[in-house]
């Protein structure tokens, strides 16, 4: 097969009749096109691969300015990397040619008569050898940059010698210098957090009888006493047997990860406190009000039976004593109940001037990433110029985040190209404060239920407590709004409160 | 027509209505007991002399609603509002819009039982005076021309002397005027006249 751009080889040859021979034979080549270049000297040689491109060098070594090896050490330094270099040499000198091996040579051509193209042959494998090793140390160095890039130490364990390996990443990433690494799986072990290494050398251990992917996250100590996180992936590799041959992996740094994680967890549970200690109130509130109910009634009933026995003549004392007891139990407990409130009512609402179109977007701010997994994004529609309201921004955005995370959970159930959630706020048709309203898309409430939504421990959900309509009822009555609830016309629910508007009150 | 004094209760929680019931009717109380706003006013007979016990939180309408709506229809019945909240944030609202007392659940059922009564007495004077307003309106509806002349003279305080000079009649003629007046519209003096035609012309 000819190739269509003729290969571009630099021959090296002071022995001009050789080199002539040489020539003829690469350029009549019918296995592939020669153009041959002829170079008589080092130095020549070396003006013309500086000046262009060479496919293969065929370099006789000892010439009138260079001899031996030193030609060859001289060439490799000029040519390109890629070029592969083949030595020309006397049949007879296999020790030479040896040397010339050793010594980075691709190849030699034994000089002499050679018939069925070996030579020309043997060239063009050692170009397409050259091309193919120079293609895999590409992928080899992208691969190494990347590593780097990443930050990420490379480690291998010989489980037969049992040496352990350590990139100097990797051995960065434990803040040691290579001497202060043993190169054993104990040393290593020795890094790794004393809490974090029994759990780790389980997994390890579990890992040599497979041969998929492993990940292990775990705490080492650096020698200044700093706790760093690392996450291990590696793979074993077995022999024929399914023996346990090598260790290889990666470790990272995944410290700044962890503590972002850290960071939000605490957040999390900090915004969870806050509204577990505001619903307490809230649930205290809503059951002083529940339990005021029968209360009242006891107190109605014995009233009445202490009357209708005290009219009666004859009637034993001890029973209309035990009665006025049995009154004064019941009002002891509303007396607790009172107190319990007040207790946990300590926080005053404050009566501050708002901008509630800010307030929503905190609001929605605040409740990111609840609504990331759900793939919703609320749709605002602020009315702008609103005049400021009156309340406390905590409550507000407190019964904000109640609307919210019901409109979310009601379209749990339904296809994400369906869901829709909006936050609107407006002027009251009569002018007399702001309207806010959260609209979904979602399963929406039965008829036969919407008496009962506002009404404590109702809840359509499942771990539902069903204070949460409840409680953000009596906060926007409280601030001297309304919280209402319509079915919308297709879909889903509309949730609405007022609040009234801050006239008169400094922001 | 029934005249009865009765104790309206409205209150969504069955336990209140059925020991409210319980006590009031203990306390030889007639009442008439509704879960609701809406089912009180189905109910409701503005002509009978009644006051109302109304808890202030209800599902569908709420008690300062039913306050509202009694304002809006001129309808003067005490109303005595029961809230289960502690915080009640409108107790001011809730006065304003005529309601007599406010109680807290839960209350001392004496204090409850006493606020009714008084509530209940209020209503009865009130029933009573209109009853008067209605019986002497109509009498002064029955009068002639001359006896209203007559009338508007004498409570003006103007002597039976005076008024015959004023008219240019006889004395004797003003007298028995003024005697029939009297028999006509049932009182027995000038100023029990000036009372009745007062209230009688307030209609």
């Amino acid at each position: 097969m000819m190739d269509a751009v003729p290969i571009q080889v630099l021959l090296v040859e002071d022995n001009a009749a050789y080199a002539a021979m040489l020539t003829k034979e690469f350029t009549e080549s019918p296995l592939s096109s020669f153009v041959i270049t002829h170079a008589r000297c080092l130095s020549e040689a070396v003006s013309l691969i500086r000046g262009r491109r060479f496919e293969a060098v065929l370099l006789d070594l000892d010439l009138p300015d260079s001899r031996g090896i030193a030609t060859l050490a001289h060439m490799q330094k000029e040519k390109p990397r890629d070029v592969p270099i083949v030595v020309v040499t006397a049949s007879e000198d296999e020790a030479l040619r040896l040397a010339a091996l050793q010594a980075g040579a691709d190849d030699y051509l034994v000089k002499g008569v050679l018939t069925n193209d070996v030579r020309t042959r043997s060239v063009r494998y050692v170009i397409e050898r050259k091309r193919a090793s120079e293609a895999s140390l590409t992928a080899e160095r992208r691969l190494v940059m990347a590593v780097e890039a990443a930050q990420m130490g490379t480690f291998d364990w010989d489980l037969k010698s049992g040496k352990l390996s350590w990139s100097d990443q990797c051995l960065r990433l434990f803040g040691l210098t290579s001497e202060q690494f043993g190169n054993t799986y104990e040393a290593f072990e020795q890094l790794v957090h004393a809490d974090d290494r029994i759990e780790l050398r389980a997994r390890v251990d579990s890992s040599l009888s497979d041969d998929s992917q492993f990940r292990h996250e775990y705490r080492i100590v650096w020698p200044d006493g700093s706790q760093h996180w690392i996450e291990a992936r590696w793979r074993v590799f077995h022999d024929g047997s399914k023996r346990p041959l090598r260790l290889m992996g990666t470790a990272l740094n995944i410290s700044p990860r962890k503590a972002s994680e850290r960071a939000s967890s605490l957040r999390e549970n900090e915004m969870a406190h806050l509204s577990r200690v505001a619903t307490m109130g809230q649930m205290a509130s809503g059951l002083a009000h529940e339990l005021n109910q029968p209360l009242a009634a006891s107190l109605n009933y014995g009233t009445a039976c202490l009357m209708q026995i005290e009219a009666l003549s004859g009637f034993p004392p001890g029973i209309a004593n035990a009665l006025r007891e049995m009154m004064n139990e019941t009002r002891r407990a509303g007396a607790i109940i009172a107190r319990m409130r007040s207790f946990v009512a300590h926080h005053q609402p404050a009566r501050v001037s708002l901008d509630i179109n800010e307030l929503v977007h905190e609001s929605i701010k605040m409740m990111e990433f609840n609504l990331q997994p759900h793939a919703i994004r609320p749709h605002v529609e602020l009315c702008d110029h609103l005049p400021n309201v009156l309340g406390d921004p905590v409550q507000i955005e407190q019964v904000l985040i109640n609307l919210l995370f019901n409109g979310v959970e009601s379209m749990a159930g339904t296809t994400p190209s369906q869901r829709s959630l909006i936050v609107r706020t407006e002027m009251q048709q009569d002018g007399a404060g702001v309207q806010v309203s959260v609209i979904d898309t979602g399963i929406g409430i039965l008829p036969d239920n919407l008496n009962k939504l506002f009404q404590p421990f109702f809840s359509t959900k499942s771990k539902g407590l069903g204070m949460g309509l409840n409680i953000s009822r009596s906060i926007i009555e409280g601030l001297g709004g309304r919280l209402w609830a319509v079915a919308n016309p297709e879909h889903g629910m509309r949730f609405s409160f007022t609040l009234p508007l801050a006239i008169g009150v400094n922001p | 027509v029934n005249d009865d004094p009765i104790v309206y209760i409205v209150d969504d929680d069955i336990g209140i209505r059925k020991s409210l019931q319980y006590l009031l009717e203990s306390a030889s109380l007639r009442v008439s007991v509704h879960d609701s706003g809406g089912r009180f006013f189905d109910d409701f007979d503005p002509l009978r002399p009644s006051c109302l016990v109304l808890d202030l939180r209800m599902p569908s309408m709420s008690g300062i609603e039913v306050l509202q709506r009694l304002r809006v229809e001129h309808h003067e019945i005490p109303a005595i509002m029961i809230s289960g909240d502690s915080d009640v944030p409108s107790a001011i609202n809730i006065m304003k819009l005529g309601a007599i007392d406010l109680l807290q659940k839960p209350f001392e059922p004496l204090v409850l039982l006493e606020v009714v009564r008084a509530a209940m007495g209020r209503s009865v004077e009130m029933h009573q005076r209109r009853l008067e307003r209605e019986k002497w309106g109509m009498l002064l509806a029955d009068l002639t021309p001359r006896e209203r002349e007559m009338l508007a003279l004498i409570v003006s305080g103007r002597s039976s002397k005076q008024i015959a000079t004023d008219l240019n009649i006889a004395y004797k003629t003003v007298t028995n005027h003024r005697a029939n007046l009297m028999a006509k519209m049932h009182a027995v003096n000038a100023a029990d006249l000036a009372r009745m035609t007062a209230i009688g012309s307030s209609l």
